[in-house]
This record gives structure tokens, C-alpha cells and sequence, in this order.
């Protein structure tokens, strides 16, 4: 990526997902989720990560971490300093790049890294301020915590263990962020910027921003139960989503695996409020307009939208407000549902995620079901999807909205729409 | 590669422990000025850390009558003040006259650090009772949301986390999303805010630099017009990034190699004025023959907002007819090193 005046290029290429992995509280990996997703189960369970007993809430989608993790390029020193969000983000990547198969050649060229993240390593922050406050005088042990704390110092981990370079763009767009970081991966590439790009998202939980949300009082007392008219808020999520994107002529001449194509991103900011979205969701209507434009996209030709539905009152009337607006006539017939019942939301992680898992409905040729729910919001003209559906699927849109206005969907297409 | 024929840079401004000025940051350097850091101590056992502090307004200032901006921490208030003297608005009615088209790119490497740690006392003492009024605004992006709002601004907005090099990281983000016609302007931003959270932190990384906060901002927009007295956005390298195989050296040397500035250009640096910290930069630019000026051992170090505040005084120093070229190397991250020209017309 560089800027010069007087230099200008119109080139633009394709830009297509040739690998992907994935770590939710369903599982560690790309089969053990589709399994689960497939079937819209919950994988939300009593959180350990820490002490929740003097919070209302419980219950969160904790991944099952290993006991180890696989080798990579970190050493074991590197390795057994790293948190919760840091492990979901190499347990992902080395995923993905083992799924790539990118010779030894491609990696050592320099290879743009775009990451969203709305928490990072907010548990090495945690343990900093608890040594610094009990310990007032403690220097030793603690320049490690303050370094692996900064996301960029995340990414640098990733780019050692993946054993990958290149420029790193870090994005801070609360729960948009993992949607951002691919969007802006797949501008770099499609406008020349960038050869090949590896983008995601990732969040781990953490005591601090858990206490934040339940002081919002945005989390669900009970189950959370995405776009029902009783719904009562969100759980808490943890995981990541690595994928690498590339130019499609680099794709094929390599042989690759395709995925899916990327073909449009749109992104926009709510002004209404810093936490709440307007109740028409206009910004959300501006983002899937712009999706849609690049892509070229109307909405009778989408065949599944993953919403961002995270169970708050909220969201989900403001989202389903804005989809039926944009949907007009074609609403009907518009297949929607939200992966969050199951999975948590993900903050920083989920955009990417859910990209994640849209690519594997529209490999598989299913919908990834919401859970079921016994009373629809009125809100929902749209098809909402409650059980497991087998179809297949040609476009399907991601959405993403995020505190601070943020809101950001990615457009995206089965490979075989793609051309040989 | 895909980009306008011109980027100029239409505004600036900055808020810094000279003041709340482009201006007061320039003149400070210029004439040499000492700002004398204060002392934080701020339990007995702590370590005493020095720091430089942005100076206290006298009055408030109208625009802090912004709904939005009524429960904001520091951060907020340095990063609209700079943002508004960038885009030269009126300060009570800032959102009128906005570009139409506006982007927002908010560099950030601590965040609100004040209202987090508060926060987190509070979640440990109990969290029923944790505030929600500030944990939203402990949310990285919240500042940049606040502007957008204060700007009536719905576009494009990214916040992005990184280092002493993240504002130029913004800026490279900036012309792409320029480039690729998404915006016809765009507002580049860092704010960072003094914590001793933080300021402790920096203490640690050998050197005692002295942690500062401020605001630094730059109105990035494409114009068909090339006027007399232009400040235009020349080049900015393709960021180099610092690698376990790859040092600090040799991602400067990468840079400096891609770099296209005369050797003459005024060079608005990052060197800390520590020795051992600085010498791969001393090293990279030895032979470099421009005059050179540096802010950090005057300012001390405001952690993303460095490479704001080097990008807001080369734009002073250009506009004043110090120089017609002057380059800015962001090399004192971790991350990468990356630098950007700025070119004066005659």
C-alpha cells in the first residue's frame, strides 16, 4: 500500500476468500462449526473465564480452549504468555493457513493484515491494573502484560506464528469491526493496493466489558432469543475468524480453493446516539444500499441475509425496521436469521465470523438457522429462518452494527458465479 | 494503484501541552520554548512519573454544549477541539458547512483510559453498581463517534488502534478511501488522554520517556485545483513492518529506500532525543541534509498522537515558508515504519 501523486490506476480486480478458520463457543475449526450451525444449536454455557457470581448473568459462549496449542512459529515462551483473545485469533489463523496452502514463496512477500477487534487483550489489561493497584510499587513483570495488551502487539504474534508480514491495519469499530477490517481487506486488494490480504476479527470475554454490558443492562436475564417480540437481551460471545482473500486471477493460476467472492462492502455511521441505533435503522439501511450498489445488487437477488440481530430490544427492532425498508417488495421472500442465539455475540470477532459462516452456508447450500423462537417480533415481514433449512444459495449479504454508530455489510457470492 | 490527481491538505489542528493550537505547537517548537513537565504521584509507593499535561481552558468552550459531549472524558474534548480548527468551522455551530461528503479516521493507541480504569475500580468494588454511564464511552471508537455526530457526518468512520505510527497509517487509509471516490474529504484524527494507567506503562520501556496527551487533526481532500500555496499530500510510503526477522533498521531502511523526498525536505521527526532509542532513525536518516525538527523531547511522547503532532508542524512550517518540502517519518512503533512527504506549490 502506497500513495504517490500523479499516479493513478482504474484497475480493479476480484477479490475471493480461498481459506478460512473459525474458533465459537461451538468449536475449534470449520467442520465442528458447520455441524452445530447447521443445526441452530446454543453452545452457550457457565462462564469460567471468570468470577460472574455477583453479576445477574451467568451464561455466555465461553470457547473450550485447548490444552495446548498447536505448533506454529511462536516460541513456547511466546506461547505461554498469551490471553484468551490471543489464542482464539492463532487457533483461527493457523486454520486458515493451513487451509490456504500458500507456498513458502507467497509468504515471504509482504502480505496485508487487516484485523478488527472491540475488546483485544482487555484480560492482560485486567491482571496490569490488578498488579498496579495491589502492587503499587511493582516494576518486574509487567512489560510483557503492557506490550501484548496493544492489539498491534496481538497481530504481531499472529503474523509470527502464521510466519506472514506486511502492513497491519488494526480497526476499532466496536461489534463492526471484524466487517470493517474484511471490507477494507477487500478494497485494498480489488483497488491494486494490495496483492493479498489476511483479514478477521477477534474478541476474547473479559470481567470488564461483561460488567459494561450488564450495566447497560443489555444482556439477557434469561436466553437470548434474537428477533422474538419477548426477546431480553444479548449473551456474551468469544472467537475468531481468519480468512485470506486474494485476487481471483492469483487464485486460479495457483489452483486454489475458492470459497466464495467478495463483492461488495458498505459501511456507514448511525449519528442518533452513542449506544443505541435509530429506531428506523437508517444507517443499516445506508450500509446494505451500499453493499448492494458495489456488488450490483438489488434485493430480490439475495438469498440469505445474516443479520446482526443480537437479541436486544434495540437492534433487532431497528434492523428489521431498516431490512424491511430496504427490501420493499422482495421482503417477503427474504431469507434472515441471527447466529447469535447460538454463539454469543462475538463484539469485535463476529463480523468476521458471521462472514465466516455465511461462506459455509453458501458452500454447503443451507441457511444457518436463528433458534427458534415462539413469537416473531411483528417486525419480521421477512422469512426468518428457525429451522434447519438445506437450499442453496447464490448472494447473501452480512450485517454488523456496532456502539458508536458503527455499521458496516459485506455482499458475498458462491464461487460458481465466479468465472472459470 | 488508484488516486486522484490532487490531495490537499486543507486544514489542520492540534491541542498539545503548548496549547490548544496548531499554532501554539508550532511557535512552542520554533522558539525553543521549555515546557516543564509537572510530577503525578499518585499513591506513595507508585512510581513518580513525569508527564506533560495539556493546559486547562480558561472558559468552556461552546461546542462542549453538544449533547453528545456531555459525559466525554479528555480524549473527546482534545480530539473535536483539533478536529474543528483542522476544518476551520465556527466552534458554536460546528456542524454547519461540513463537506458534504466527510470521512472520519481516528488513530488511537490508549483510548479513554481515564473513564476505563474507573470503570474497572468500580466493576471490582461491585459490579451491579458499575457506571453505565461511562462504560460506553470507554469503547475505542466512541470518540470518533462523538465527531461524527458533532459534525453531522454519517459516513464512513474507522477507528483504528495502533502506535506512535498509527496517524500515518490513517492517513494512508484516508487517500485510499479518497482515491476510490468513497469521500470527497477527509478528517484525520488522533486524541490521546494523560492516565497514569498509561503514563506508568510508558515508564517502563527504558529510556524515561515522559508521557504527554494532546490531539492532533488533518483535512484530507481531492481537488481538480493546484493553487499557489497549496499544501499537497506528495507520497506516503507503503508501510514497512518490524518482523522477528526483520529489525526497526532494516524496516526504516525499507522505507527511507521507497521514499521519494529530496534529501533537502525539512524532516519533522520522531526521535525521542533518548540515544539508544533513536539510533536506528539517527542512522537511516544520517546523510540526510534537509533541516530536521523533532518534538518529542520538548512535548514528550503522546503515544498515537506523535506522528499527528509531526504531520500538524510540517503543515505549519510549510504554510509559514520555512520549506516547500518536508517529510515525516513515523518510526518510533513497534509495528512498522512508514513515512509521508508533504509538498508546498510555489
Amino acid at each position: 500500500m502506497a500513495y504517490r501523486h500523479g499516479t493513478s490506476s482504474s484497475d480493479v480486480h476480484r477479490v475471493v476468500v480461498t481459506a478460512a478458520g473459525i474458533v465459537t463457543s461451538h468449536g475449534l475449526g470449520w467442520q465442528a462449526n458447520i455441524e452445530s450451525l447447521r443445526l441452530g444449536r446454543r453452545a452457550l454455557r457457565p462462564i469460567t473465564a471468570f468470577d460472574t457470581s455477583r453479576q445477574r448473568v451467568h451464561l455466555g459462549g465461553e470457547v473450550l480452549l485447548p490444552e495446548r496449542l498447536p505448533n506454529s512459529g511462536l516460541t513456547d515462551r511466546q506461547t505461554a504468555r498469551l490471553d484468551r483473545a490471543t489464542q482464539l485469533l492463532v487457533l483461527a489463523g493457523l486454520e486458515c493457513l493451513a487451509q490456504a496452502r500458500w507456498p513458502q514463496s507467497l509468504r515471504q512477500e509482504a502480505t496485508a493484515l487487516s484485523f478488527g477487534t472491540s475488546a483485544a487483550a482487555m484480560t492482560l489489561g485486567e491482571t496490569y491494573y490488578h498488579l498496579k493497584t495491589t502492587q503499587p510499587s511493582r516494576q518486574r513483570g509487567l512489560t510483557h502484560l503492557t506490550q501484548l495488551y496493544q492489539p498491534a502487539g496481538q497481530i504481531q504474534i499472529l503474523a509470527d506464528a502464521l510466519a506472514v508480514h506486511g502492513p497491519v491495519h488494526i480497526i476499532a469499530n466496536a461489534c463492526a469491526s471484524g466487517s470493517n477490517a474484511i471490507g477494507n481487506a477487500f478494497h485494498l486488494i480489488k483497488h491494486g493496493r494490495a496483492r493479498r490480504a489476511i483479514a478477521g476479527g477477534y474478541d476474547g470475554l473479559s470481567q470488564l466489558v461483561f460488567a459494561g454490558f450488564d450495566s447497560l443492562q443489555a444482556l439477557s436475564t434469561t436466553l437470548p432469543r434474537p428477533f422474538a417480540a419477548d426477546r431480553d437481551g444479548l449473551a456474551l460471545g468469544e472467537g475468531a475468524a481468519v480468512l485470506t482473500l486474494e485476487r481471483l486471477d492469483d487464485a486460479q493460476s495457483r489452483g486454489a480453493d475458492i470459497l466464495g467472492e467478495i463483492t461488495g462492502y458498505g459501511s456507514s455511521t448511525d449519528l442518533h446516539h452513542l449506544t443505541q441505533p435509530h429506531p428506523e435503522g437508517l444507517a443499516a439501511l445506508q450500509s446494505m444500499t451500499a453493499a448492494c450498489t458495489e456488488a450490483g445488487w438489488t434485493p430480490s437477488d439475495i438469498d440469505y441475509l445474516n443479520a446482526h440481530g443480537t437479541g436486544t430490544t434495540l437492534n433487532d427492532g431497528s434492523e428489521g425496521a431498516a431490512i424491511c425498508h430496504w427490501a420493499g417488495d422482495a421482503v417477503t421472500r427474504l431469507r434472515v436469521s441471527s447466529t447469535k442465539g447460538g454463539t454469543g455475540h462475538l463484539l469485535g470477532g463476529a463480523g468476521a465470523v458471521e462472514a465466516v459462516i455465511c461462506l459455509m452456508a453458501l458452500q454447503g447450500g443451507w441457511v444457518p438457522p436463528n433458534v427458534a423462537i415462539e413469537n416473531p417480533d411483528p417486525v419480521c415481514r421477512f422469512d426468518l429462518v428457525q429451522t434447519p433449512t438445506d437450499s442453496p444459495l447464490q448472494r447473501v449479504l452480512s450485517n454488523s452494527f456496532g456502539f458508536g454508530g458503527a455499521n458496516a455489510t459485506l455482499a458475498l457470492q458462491h464461487s460458481d458465479l465466479t468465472p472459470a | 494503484m488508484s488516486s486522484p490527481s490532487t490531495l490537499r491538505i486543507a486544514g489542520w489542528g492540534a491541542v498539545s501541552p503548548a496549547g490548544w493550537t496548531a499554532t501554539d505547537l508550532a511557535e512552542a517548537v520554533l522558539d525553543g520554548r521549555d515546557l516543564p513537565p509537572s510530577l503525578d504521584v499518585r499513591h506513595p509507593e507508585a512510581p513518580a512519573i513525569p508527564c506533560r499535561r495539556v493546559p486547562a481552558l480558561t472558559a468552556p468552550p461552546p461546542w462542549l454544549r453538544h449533547p453528545r459531549l456531555r459525559r466525554t472524558s479528555p480524549i473527546t474534548r482534545f480530539a473535536v477541539s483539533a478536529a474543528l480548527e483542522a476544518l476551520q468551522r465556527e466552534p458554536t455551530a460546528p456542524e454547519k458547512a461540513a463537506p458534504s461528503s466527510l470521512g472520519i479516521l481516528f488513530a488511537v493507541q490508549n483510548g479513554s483510559v481515564n473513564f476505563s480504569r474507573r470503570f474497572f475500580a468500580e466493576v471490582l468494588e461491585n459490579p451491579a453498581l458499575a457506571s453505565p454511564i461511562l462504560f460506553p464511552e470507554t469503547v475505542f471508537n466512541a470518540p470518533s463517534s462523538h465527531l461524527s455526530s458533532l459534525l453531522a457526518a454519517p459516513l464512513l468512520n474507522n477507528t483504528l488502534v495502533s502506535d506512535a505510527g498509527g496517524f500515518l497509517t490513517a492517513l494512508d487509509m484516508a487517500a485510499q478511501w479518497l482515491g476510490e471516490g468513497r469521500v470527497s474529504d477527509c478528517l484525520i484524527i488522533s486524541a490521546e488522554e494523560y492516565d497514569w494507567l498509561s503514563a506508568e506503562a510508558l515508564a517502563l520501556v527504558p529510556g524515561q520517556k515522559i508521557a504527554a496527551e494532546g490531539a492532533a487533526a488533518l483535512w484530507l481532500q481531492q481537488t481538480d485545483d493546484a493553487t499557489c500555496g497549496q499544501i499537497r499530500l506528495e507520497q506516503i510510503t507503503a508501510a514497512s513492518a518490524i518482523t522477528r526477522t526483520r529489525t526497526r533498521f532494516e524496516a526504516l531502511q525499507h522505507m527511507r529506500s521507497e521514499l521519494a523526498a529530496p534529501d533537502s525536505a525539512t524532516l519533522v521527526s520522531a526521535a525521542s532525543g533518548i540515544t539508544a532509542w533513536d539510533r536506528p532513525h539517527l542512522e537511516t536518516f544520517a546523510d540526510w541534509s534537509g533541516p530536521r525538527f523533532t518534538l518529542q523531547s520538548q512535548f514528550g511522547h503522546p503515544f498515537s498522537t506523535l506522528g499527528g503532532w509531526q504531520c500538524v508542524l510540517a503543515c505549519e512550517l510549510l504554510q509559514r515558508g520555512t520549506c516547500t518540502d518536508s517529510v515525516i517519518p513515523a518510526d518510533t512503533g513497534a509495528t512498522q515504519a512508514q513515512a509521508a512527504w508533504f509538498h508546498r506549490l510555489p
